[in-house]
Order: structure tokens, then sequence, then C-alpha cells
């Protein structure tokens, strides 16, 4: 395959090329409630190719018929010229790599029968279902997929990689009357078979969750002490403040490129924040970017001062930069576009007990049903929260939402706690169209000083 | 290619089949910060088999399948070994309606008709202190599906994606204010020139940041921000959840469970929206279907497996991307109109700000946008989200834009007090075309992937008036911004979100929000 990419890349003539061709393999198999949902398999495979001929745009082409690589060079070349640039689009050098770089399969999943997936995910099924009459519904997920990768330019960059994939996700749905709650479990691992073995103690947890929800109180609406838990530090991390990092969003815009100066401080000394592509066995863990620049460890926030940010390869030579590999595309079907890795706030010192001790009244926020950010605003479900009170935890409290603004809540943690930890979910992250993106987060208890918390509206009619 | 795949099918499978081919040809350009940077095109074409075998069911797909269709029988045999017995019934052949869904001008438009479509806008969006991004797609799309049963149908389709935002950051304030056209025809003109007016007109409004009130408010939704009322209701409306004991409406057909001004109906045979088809893709043919009608529940929407679970029919619902197993969804989503606003509509098509419910409103909040929709336990009704964007609404006028809030409601506020007012006049409007809100397409790519349907033009979309909340929760985000101009920025955010609370594809001026899924 390299070959032949090789061969379609010395017809052209155009001044900088890459081509990408992927081809994957994935099963699913999905259990709704007792009945096996669905069992599927899917094979897929196509190219991309990348033209950016001097003093014009880029032309892009994607395809799933590998016989049109040609006629698609040739496309993409076409439309590179079609569009003028002034100042002409530009590219952060990048020395040329070759490499051959199978990940660790664990187990090639590839080789396991489809009937032994379903057993599997049967199995963590059935935990959720066995925990309560009141588990009205599951939805428990296996998938998994190996891509098989290449990579060409014309810088010399020649790349062939093996790619795992696993995910496992149980939803549990518990009702009673009119009360419907959930509990989710989610696991996403860049390995293999191996790796999703022995995990129901997960799927009963949420289960289990779900129904003690139940009997919760929403939690009362207003701004509280909010510490949070690993996983959702690392997802407010990634949305609240990684996607501002992602140099696209500053490069053409003086006035965002102010608002993101290096040397701002963001938080307290005790803030620090870094995005790590190349962090072993992670999903967000790959030894190229989709532009060939080798992965790294990007310190983003040091001591609570902006140090940096995730680049490609073009927004790098806009802001004179060097390139972080940080240019992801989702598949063949998407162009490469800057998006982080394992994303994660950086261990402190001390406990969990020590982030609660002085604290009279707030709100331990655990887990995470999702995330979203608009620029600087931002909101997060946790799964469940705790309130506490007097320094000790106490009652389980439900439908927490946390809302605010990055730059005044980045700057109200004030105590980090030393348990840090890669949090390893499935699902992914979202942004122009590309979803979902493996992606991980890592965090320890972290602690806000004052978070607006959505819940009950005490003055609602 | 789909006969060759049905006919080896019904040698191996002795329970019949059925199989969607779809082909994709999309050109796209787009502007950044002003200027045109990038062009392309994308080719492909896949399809998605099911067979019945041994009373069990079984799905693949592959975009390979060209090169080698037995293989893709033999896995969606496998499939089925696996699968749950269910006496799927493939239907026969039947007359198809008729729907504009293809039209030349826009199939044969060339780069150069769409590069001139998005600098017409940057010229008359331009602004100081302003960076303004323009997407312009077209898409031409070929579907067939047919089964075994001897029922067949194919059709062209096209599709326009306009899309046009307006950032602005002023120290901490980012402001980006976007909207878009979308449909199976290029746009008008007039459709352009609606596109310009909605976008100045809210960013001059958002230009002044006001304080807010506090406590329980009127709220009016716009079309894109009635999403968190109407997501549940989609959901739980869905024959899929009603078989999973998780709708709220299940048992309710008949009963009066809104208010008498809520009509809400999907209509797949609505000309020139990119979600029309004459048949859906289980060869099933399309036609209007009323789920709800003057507050009454009426019927549910389901697919063919849904369908033979509930001991009913299809109502033409079934949605199925290359790979995965179809499932049932919703094409173009109508919200009737009641009879509540001013009627106002230019004579473009386009609506006023608020749809003509603000003059009711002595104070209030219009919202436009919320942060986080379809975020954690949807189809249980309650919600809470911080505003995207929302103005304040005093006496009836636009006071100017509000920072960031939470709009909430409990479960019993929103079905049965909820909305109280419809106006007429936005239906028309941004049913012709404008404003595009795409519903929630799972997008796990077992499901769906990048052409499951007219590609990233086509989510599901839907025909919506304004609306008003009588008694919608709100109150202050944060302490810190009750005092002074605001620092935070609000932003348009996205629509439904999904079984595994991905994002669904997003309108393109939205590019700047994003999700974790997990």
């Amino acid at each position: 395959m390299i070959d032949r990419l090789t061969t379609a890349l010395g017809r052209s003539r155009a001044d900088y090329i890459e081509i990408r061709v992927e081809r994957s393999w994935s099963t699913a198999v999905t259990f709704r409630g007792r009945r096996l949902e669905s069992a599927t398999a899917s094979e897929d495979q196509g190219g991309f190719v990348r033209v950016l001929e001097a003093g014009g745009g880029w032309g892009v082409a994607s395809f799933t018929s590998l016989d049109r690589l040609e006629a698609m060079v040739a496309r993409a070349a076409e439309l590179s010229r079609a569009v003028r640039v002034d100042p002409p689009i530009r590219l952060a050098s990048v020395s040329p790599h070759e490499a051959e770089a199978v990940l660790d399969l664990d187990g090639d999943v590839r080789g396991v029968p489809i009937a032994e997936k379903k057993r599997l995910i049967e199995g963590y099924n059935a935990e959720m279902l066995a925990v309560s009459d009141e588990v009205v519904d599951t939805l428990a997920v296996y998938r998994d997929e190996v891509s098989e990768y290449w990579y060409v330019n014309s810088e010399g960059t020649r790349l062939h990689e093996l790619r795992p994939d696993v995910t496992l996700s149980g939803t549990a749905v518990a009702r009673r009357d009119g009360t419907i709650e959930k509990g989710l479990e989610s696991i996403g691992l860049r390995r293999g078979w191996h790796s999703v073995q022995d995990k129901a103690a997960g799927f009963r947890t949420v289960a289990e969750r779900a129904v003690q929800l139940l009997d919760a109180p929403r939690v009362r609406g207003g701004a509280y002490p909010v510490i949070l838990d690993p996983e959702l530090a690392g997802v407010f991390i990634h949305e609240a403040f990684g996607h501002l990092s992602e140099a696209d969003f500053v490069y053409e815009s003086p006035q965002a490129r102010e608002m993101m100066t290096l040397g701002r401080r963001f938080g307290k000394p005790a803030l620090n924040v870094g995005d790590n592509g190349a962090a072993p066995g992670l999903r967000g863990t790959l030894p190229y970017d989709d532009e060939g620049t080798p992965t790294q460890d990007t310190v983003l926030i040091r001591d609570g001062i902006l140090v940096g940010r995730l680049h490609s390869r073009e927004t790098a030579a806009a802001m004179g930069e060097r390139p972080t590999g940080n240019a992801r595309a989702l598949s063949f079907r998407h162009a490469p576009i800057v998006r982080m890795t394992n994303t994660y706030i950086a261990s402190g010192s001390g406990s969990f007990a020590d982030l609660i001790r002085d604290v009279p009244l707030g709100v331990y926020a655990c887990g995470a049903f999702g995330g979203q950010t608009m620029l600087e605003n931002f909101s997060f479900t946790a799964a469940y929260g705790r309130m506490i009170r007097n320094g000790q935890l106490a009652e389980l409290v439900k439908d927490v939402v946390l809302a605010g603004n990055l730059f005044q809540t980045l700057d109200r943690i004030d105590h980090i706690a030393g348990d840090f930890r890669w949090n390893q979910m499935g699902g992914g992250c979202g942004k122009g169209g590309q979803a979902p993106l493996p992606v991980t987060e890592g965090a320890p208890h972290v602690r806000i000083e004052e978070a607006l918390v959505g819940g009950d509206v005490p003055t609602a009619p | 290619m789909i006969d060759r795949l049905l006919t080896l099918a019904r040698r191996r499978a002795d329970g019949g089949a059925d199989a969607l081919w779809r082909r994709v040809e999309r050109t796209s350009i787009a502007f950044e910060s002003g200027r045109l940077k990038a062009a392309g095109t994308a080719e492909e074409a896949g399809a998605n088999l099911r067979v019945r075998h041994r009373g069990r069911v079984g799905v693949a797909g592959s975009t390979a399948a060209a090169d080698a269709p037995d293989e893709l029988v033999g896995r969606a045999l496998a499939s089925a070994e696996l699968g749950e017995e269910l006496e799927i019934a493939f239907p026969s052949a039947a007359p198809l309606p008729r729907v504009s869904t293809f039209f030349a001008a826009a199939a044969d438009a060339p780069l150069d008709r769409l590069t001139a479509i998005g600098r017409s806008l940057l010229d008359r969006l331009a602004r100081d202190g302003c960076q303004i991004n323009v997407t312009v797609e077209r898409e031409t799309v070929e579907t067939r599906v047919a089964n075994t049963a001897g029922a067949a149908g194919e059709y062209r389709s096209t599709g326009i994606g306009v899309s046009a935002e307006v950032w602005r950051i002023a120290g901490d304030d980012v402001l980006a204010i976007g909207d878009a056209y979308e449909g199976a025809d290029l746009p008008s003109d007039e459709a352009l020139a609606a596109l310009v007016r909605s976008i100045v007109a809210r960013l001059e409004h958002a230009l002044h940041v006001v304080a807010p009130p506090e406590g329980a408010l009127p709220v009016v939704f716009t079309p894109s921000g009635l999403a968190a009322l109407l997501l549940p209701l989609t959901q739980a409306l869905s024959g899929k959840a009603v078989l999973q004991g998780i709708s709220p409406l299940a048992g309710k057909v008949g009963e009066r469970v809104f208010d008498a001004r809520v009509s809400l109906g999907d209509n797949p045979l609505r000309a020139g929206r990119t979600a029309s088809r004459p048949i859906d893709d289980e060869c099933v043919p399309s036609r209007e279907v009323s789920l709800v009608h003057q507050g009454v529940v009426e019927r549910f929407i389901y697919d063919l497996e849904t369908a033979a679970r509930a001991h009913t029919a299809s109502t033409g619902h079934g949605q199925r991307g290359i790979f995965g197993k179809p499932v049932p969804g919703y094409t173009n989503i109508v919200l009737d109109g009641g009879a509540g606003g001013s009627g106002r509509v230019r004579p473009d098509g386009s609506a006023e700000l608020g749809g003509g419910l603000l003059g009711e409103v002595r104070d209030g909040l219009l919202v436009d946008e919320l942060i986080g929709v379809g975020q954690g336990n949807v189809i249980g009704g309650a919600f809470s989200h911080p505003v995207a964007l929302a103005y304040r609404v005093e006496r009836g006028v636009i006071a100017g834009r509000e920072r960031l809030r939470a709009v909430e409601a409990r479960r019993r506020v929103r079905r049965r007090r909820a909305l109280d007012g419809f106006a007429l006049c936005a239906v028309r409007a941004h049913g012709g075309g404008q404003r595009r809100a795409s519903l929630n397409r799972e997008c796990r790519r077992g499901n769906t992937g990048g052409h499951a349907g007219p590609g990233r033009l086509s989510g599901r979309r839907r025909a919506l008036p304004f609306a008003r909340s009588s008694s919608t929760g709100y109150r202050p985000a944060c302490r810190s911004c009750r005092s002074g101009p605001s620092t935070a920025a609000p932003r348009r955010s996205g629509d439904a979100a999904t079984a595994c609370r991905c994002p669904p594809p997003r309108a393109r001026h939205r590019p700047p929000s994003t999700r974790r899924c997990a």
C-alpha cells in the first residue's frame, strides 16, 4: 500500500501533498434490557488526499473507492489551485519520519468470534439487570475496532500503523412511578480483548446508583464550593480549558490571540495542565498525528500561567510556534484539525479528605454525563453528587449541573489533591462535525472555591 | 449492486432480506476569517444489508461491498446467528408518493457559483473588529432500497448548506452569532438576504449587555432555542422508547397531555427539504404523520423492527446508514403554529426575532440557544441549562443580551404548562428553509458514519415556531455577574444529544461548541 501511495504522490507536481488510507474492521454488540438488540460487523475503507499548491488554499478529497486514488489526487490539486490565499498558507517544518507502528493489540479482537463478544457484554448487562426490579431498562454496548492506517506525504514521511480500540458502555435506567434515573458506565481503551475482561463491578455499581438516585433529592441550585472527582475534573479541563488552547481557535483572530496570550495567569500557582499524546496505552495516544508529526507531552498551564497551546503545522507556522502533534482526523472522511489527545490536570498534594475538611456546605460532583463548552462558557452534567456538610460527605443528590465562565472558574481552583488518575472512558470528543474522537482525560480531585450548581429552583412556581 | 446483494442473500437466507445502497458526492468551500481557505470534494458509496434466517435477523454494512458482496452476506448471516427471533415483515411493492428532492440547479452548480454565494455573504456581514466564517456545501445523493418481497425505490436528492457566523471578541467577551440556510435547492437572493438579516439583528441586540432579572419569568423560545423542550418530546414519541418502557407518553394515546395549541407531526414529503424522501430506508412509502394533535397524543413513530415488536405497522420512519441496523428516526418535524403572535412575516418569508410573541411579555427572556441540551436524563423531562444566547425582553421589546444564565423546568412544568403560545408566522418562515436545526442522529460510527444519509447536511430538520413558556424557572448563573457589565459571552449551542451522548452532526455555524461525550 505504501508503495502505491508513494507512486501516486510521485505523479503529482503539487508543492505539498499528503495521502491517508484507512481500513477498519469493527464489531458492535448491543443489549437493550434482556434483549440482544444488534450484533453487527462492519468494514470501512477509504482515502483522503490533501494538497497545498503555492499561493493556493487547501484542496481536499475523500473517497471510499481506492480505484479513485489517482483521480482524487488530481482533483485535490485542482481545488487547491482554484482557491487563492493571500498571505499564503505555510506549514511549520517537521522532519520526515518512516515508521511501522503496531500498537499492542492485547488480544486481537479480530480473532475473537462475535459470539464470545456477545457472551461478554451479556454478562455485564445481566449484572445491571440483577440489581433491582426497579432497573427497568438497560443498554449495554460492546464495540471494538482495529484500523490499519497508511500515511505518506511529499516531504518523505511514510507511516504504517495498526490501531486497536475497544469500548464497553452500560446505561441502567431505574424507574419508580414517574421518576426515571440513569447510571452510566463507560470504559474505553486503546487495547484489545484482554483489557475488557472482569469489568462486572462497574456495571453493577452504576445500576445500584441509578436506583439510589430515585430516592435522592435534586441538588438545590446555587453557588457552592465544589469538589470535582477525577472523572469530572478531567472532563472539566478538557471542555472548559482544553478547547480554548487549540490554536485554530486563536490563530486567525488578533483579539483571540490577545485573550490567550502566553504568560497570562489562568489560575492559582497550584494549577498545572497539559496534553500528552505520547502517554502510553491511552485512547488519545498515537505515535504520530494525522500530519505525521510525532506526538508529545505539551504543557499548557504551568504554575497557573499559560505557557503553551496545541498546534497543527498550519497554526504553528501562523503563530511562530512549534507543532505539537495535535492535528487529528476522525477518519479518512475528514481533514485533520487541532484536537486534544490525553488532557490532564497534574497531581497536586494531599488527599480528598484534606479538600473537604474546611468546607461547611458544598457539593461533591462525581462522574460525567457529558459536557459542552461554547467558547469560555461551559456546562457539565455530573452523574451524581454528594452534599458536603461540616467537612463530611452527606446525602446523595441528583441533577447536578455545573455551569460557568472558564476564566472565573479556573481562577477559583484553590486546592488540587495528590490522587491523580487517568479516566479510561469510552465515547469521545466532538468538534467541527468530527465525533467521537477517542481522547482521555486525567486529573486528581480538584476543589473550586465557588461554582454555580444548577438544580431545583426555589423560586419557581 | 443492491440486486446482486439481494440475489445472493435470497440464496442463503430463508426469511428474506432488504438492503440499502447509498452514494454521496459532496463539494464544499470554506471561508475562514473572511478568506477563502479550502475547497473539498468527497465521494462515498456503501451498502447495508439485513437478512432474516431461521427466524433471526442480522445486519452488516460495508463501504467495500462492491469488491466482496459475498463477504457482506456472510457477515449479515453471522450476525443473524446471534440475533433474537423476530417476525419482521418486509413490505411488498407499493406506489410511492411524489416529492421534490432533486434540483438540477443545485446539482450542477459549479464551484464558482458556490464561491460567489459565500463572497456575497462576506460582503454583507463585514464589520469592524469582527471575523466572519462562511461555508457553502453542495451534496448530491443517490439512494436505492429494495427487499426480497419485491418492494424497491430509488431517488436522487440534492442539498445545499450555507452557513455564516460573525465572531466578535472584546477582552474576554467572545460573541459568535451565526445562522444557516439549508434546502434542496440553491438559496434565492431573498433567502440569503434573510440569512444576513437574521444574523445582523441578533448581533446588534447582542452588543448591548443588560442586567438580568431573577426568579420565574415568561420565556419565549426561538425555534433553535426550543430544543430543550422538544428533545424529550421527540424521544418520548419514538416507538422504541415506548417498547423500552421509558417513554412517559406510553399508554397515553388518545389522551390530552399538552396544551390544545400543541400539534406536532413529521412530514417526509415537504418539498425542498433535504430530509424529504418518497420512501424510507426500509422500503416503506413515505407519508405525513401526525404525532400530537391539539394536545392529544395520536401515535408514535416506528420502523419495521419496532413495529414488529409492538405488533403494529411501520410509520415509514426507518432510517439506516451504511453501518449498523435501521432505527426509527424523524425526517422533518413540524411543530404547528398556534394562534399566538402577531403573524408578522416579511415579504422574504423570514420572521422577526421573537416571532411576534414578545408583545405580551412585560419582563422576560427570549432564549435563542441553551448549552448542554441533551446531556443527562433527557427523557425524564426535567432540564437545567445555562443560556448560550438570550435576550432580555422588557415591555415587549428586546432590551439587550443576557449574560450566562440558566433556564430550567421541572417535569410538571414542561408537560402541562410550558407552552402556552405559538406564532403561526414562524412556521412559515422557518419551514421555508431558514434556520437549520438538526435533530439527533446517533454518532457512533456503527450507526451512521459520515455517509448515513445526505451527509453533513442531513440532520433531520424540523420546522418550529416560536413558543412561549409561562413558567420556566430562571435564575442568575453566578453571583459575580449580578453587578456591572458582563465579561461572559453567551454562545450558540447545539441541539439534541444522543444515546451515547455524543454531539449530533452540527450546523456549521456553531463550530466553537464542543462536547465531551462519554
